[in-house]
């Protein structure tokens, strides 16, 4: 293969690359490397610059400033329609041929690649079986996302890269989404994909990076963000009968434990990094607690975010369900 | 498979299947058909009329020519709009549904999207207007009008080369666009000016350049009709007029006077057909030169549109 002297090779260079429009700051001098096989989780709130960096890398967006590579190749304007043969796209903001169907979308797909694959086998790994041969503008949004996600996979890639891709997915499509994603990886695929939602992020992938306002703000694993963040978790348990003050305090005592609340039945404890779930749990145990059932809520990326900056996106909302990237990539 | 054509392939498909396309080759199959069993059925009427009055065989006899030299007019309006109609919105509309990403994701560059557009909505103009005109030659031989069959194919050749051209100029545009709404007016404007006003800009800008230049009269009549066969709707018309004129100079000088609906020999262009036969006809008022400047139109459209989209961000 291409790329690096060493033999090594990053599936995604993105070097210094800056972008603006008119007065807005898209890219801020943004640098990231994805290495080659990894799942990569590109996490930030709507408008931070997700988009225009994914737009960047298919060329759909000339960079003001700085260098990317795909699969080690330079990404120039015009020039990348090869690389591209190796790369699978489900974009932000796309928009399906209404009055063809679904397999012809794949077939184009296959004759685009001169790949030769089943566009029947394809629509079944995404869960449209028996939707092939109806007009894809009658589709649902979940069901046109999951026919891109099928075109994507078209001439296994060995890069995929995946922008916000549970967007107007069920949960079951959300996790048919996963299951995708894992077997790609496990076919030795890099997985490139964009996120506002932690949640969808951190069950899949090896390493997540956030970027806000144009700028990349940390990469690393999903824990060990945790970690350097210092945010916490909650962790709900139901109990039989009122818990003693003296198996609160047990808990309290606990080191990382930063508050603990029980209302009946009901003991809400929040954690800090570095305490274990089953601590919690041991030490309302044995002061005579039991234990009926408990649930863990993650942060979400809006905590993790007003922990990792310091507060400072507190204006942001990440809920809402928008895929709006901006706008500017409309 | 060529990335251009499976591009192009995509979009013919996608063309057919929606409503306006079959009503365009449904409106052409029936404009050439109906229009050819027509113009037969008038022609012996007259015949007979003539037969009844006693009068002798009288002028020439009437073959599929003169039909042709009737439709060109009406073909000089229609195909060039439908073309327009079919193309304007073919970069940019795929640009603001988002169905461009989808393209662009695949291993196609923008070249290939521009050329494939042009040979795909190429096809939906051409295939029905060609259809169109090889059906209706089937008409003549059911009448008493002749088939000039060798004129017939090279008119509805010239026909689908004056679609190609609008179609490349339609999706240029579109190409070139950042918007729909600017991608209709770059069209339909472009359209008009070539139909309209481009004549009649004509000559009193070669007026003007002969005062100044103290041109020789034959100087200005070649001017003028060089002009006016850069419009590709003049070049069009001239070509086909050149398949039954009795000269090229003649078929040249046909242009003079507009793109115009009647066919009337008017005393302007005998007086230009005159002088250009007095004088030879330059090189670059040859049949093979008109037909070089419908495919500059052709090429130019595409590549500057092309040159533009290159550089665009979605």
């Amino acid at each position: 293969m291409r790329g690096a002297q060493s033999g090594y090779m990053a599936a995604i260079e993105l070097d210094g690359v800056s972008k603006r429009y008119g007065a807005v700051t898209a890219l801020d001098d943004l640098s990231l490397t994805v290495d080659e096989g990894e799942v990569f989780g590109f996490l930030g709130p709507n408008g931070a610059g997700k988009s225009t960096a994914i737009n960047v890398l298919l060329d759909f967006v000339q960079p003001d400033a700085g260098e990317v590579r795909l699969l080690g190749d330079p990404i120039r304007r015009e020039e990348s329609a090869p690389i591209r043969d190796r790369v699978g796209v489900l974009p932000e903001g796309f928009g399906v041929y209404g009055r063809l169907s679904g397999r012809k979308h794949l077939e184009f797909a296959v004759d685009s690649k001169a790949a030769d694959q089943d566009p029947d086998e394809l629509l079944e790994r995404v869960g449209l079986t028996g939707d092939g041969g109806r007009p894809a503008g009658d589709y649902s949004r979940g069901m046109q996302q999951r026919l891109v996600l099928a075109m994507a996979l078209v001439g296994e890639p060995d890069l995929l890269v995946l922008d916000e891709p549970s967007t107007g997915l069920d949960p079951n499509g959300a996790r048919r989404m996963r299951e995708v994603v894992r077997e790609e990886a496990a076919r030795g695929a890099t997985v490139f994909f964009s996120s506002h939602i932690l949640g969808q992020v951190e069950a899949v992938c090896d390493r997540v990076g956030i970027i806000r306002d144009g700028e990349m703000i940390a990469v690393d694993s999903v824990a060990g963000l945790r970690e350097a963040s210092g945010a916490e978790s909650v962790l709900e348990i139901a109990v039989g009968g009122d818990p003693s003050a003296a198996a609160l305090d047990a808990v309290r005592e606990l080191g990382g434990v930063s508050e603990v609340r029980a209302a009946g039945d009901q003991v809400t404890v929040t954690l800090g990094g570095d305490v274990r779930k089953t601590a919690v749990l041991d030490a309302l145990e044995s002061a005579g607690v039991e234990v009926a059932d408990f649930e863990t809520r993650e942060t979400s990326l809006e905590d993790l975010f007003t922990a990792y900056t310091g507060g400072g996106s507190g204006d942001r909302r990440a809920d809402t369900d928008t895929d709006d990237d901006g706008g500017e990539s409309r | 498979m060529n990335s251009a054509l499976v591009v192009a392939r995509k979009d013919f498909e996608d063309a057919i299947r929606s409503r306006g396309v079959l009503l365009v080759s449904a409106v052409f199959v029936a404009l050439f058909v109906f229009g050819a069993y027509f113009f037969a059925d008038q022609v012996s009427q007259a015949a007979q009329a003539s037969a009844q009055s006693g009068g002798q065989q009288g002028g020439d006899p009437v073959d599929s020519d003169a039909f042709l030299r009737t439709l060109s007019s009406g073909v000089t309006l229609l195909v060039p709009i439908v073309a327009v109609v079919a193309s304007y919105s073919a970069v940019i509309g795929e640009r603001a549904s988002g169905t461009l990403k989808l393209l662009l994701s695949l291993p196609h560059s923008r070249r290939d999207v521009v050329l494939g557009k042009l040979l795909g909505r190429g096809g939906v103009v051409a295939v029905p207007a060609v259809g169109g005109l090889l059906l209706s030659m089937l008409v003549f031989p059911l009448t008493s009008v002749a088939l000039a069959p060798l004129n017939y194919v090279a008119f509805t050749a010239l026909t689908a080369l004056l679609g190609l051209v609008f179609v490349a100029l339609s999706v240029g545009i579109s190409a070139a666009a950042s918007t729909g709404r600017r991608a209709v007016v770059g069209s339909v404007g472009s359209y008009l000016f070539l139909l309209v006003f481009w004549n009649r800009a004509a000559d009193p800008i070669v007026g003007r350049l002969s005062d100044a230049l103290s041109w020789e009269p034959a100087t200005t009549v070649k001017a003028s009709l060089t002009l006016k066969l850069l419009n590709p709707l003049g070049a069009y018309s001239s070509l086909v007029a050149a398949l039954s004129a009795e000269s090229t100079a003649l078929a040249r000088a046909s242009v003079t006077g507009g793109i115009q609906l009647s066919r009337r020999a008017g005393i302007v262009q005998q007086i230009y057909a005159q002088r250009l036969t007095e004088e030879g006809i330059p090189f670059y008022l040859t049949d093979a030169a008109v037909l070089a400047y419908l495919l500059v139109w052709l090429a130019v459209s595409a590549v500057v549109g092309y040159a533009v989209f290159r550089r665009a961000d979605l």
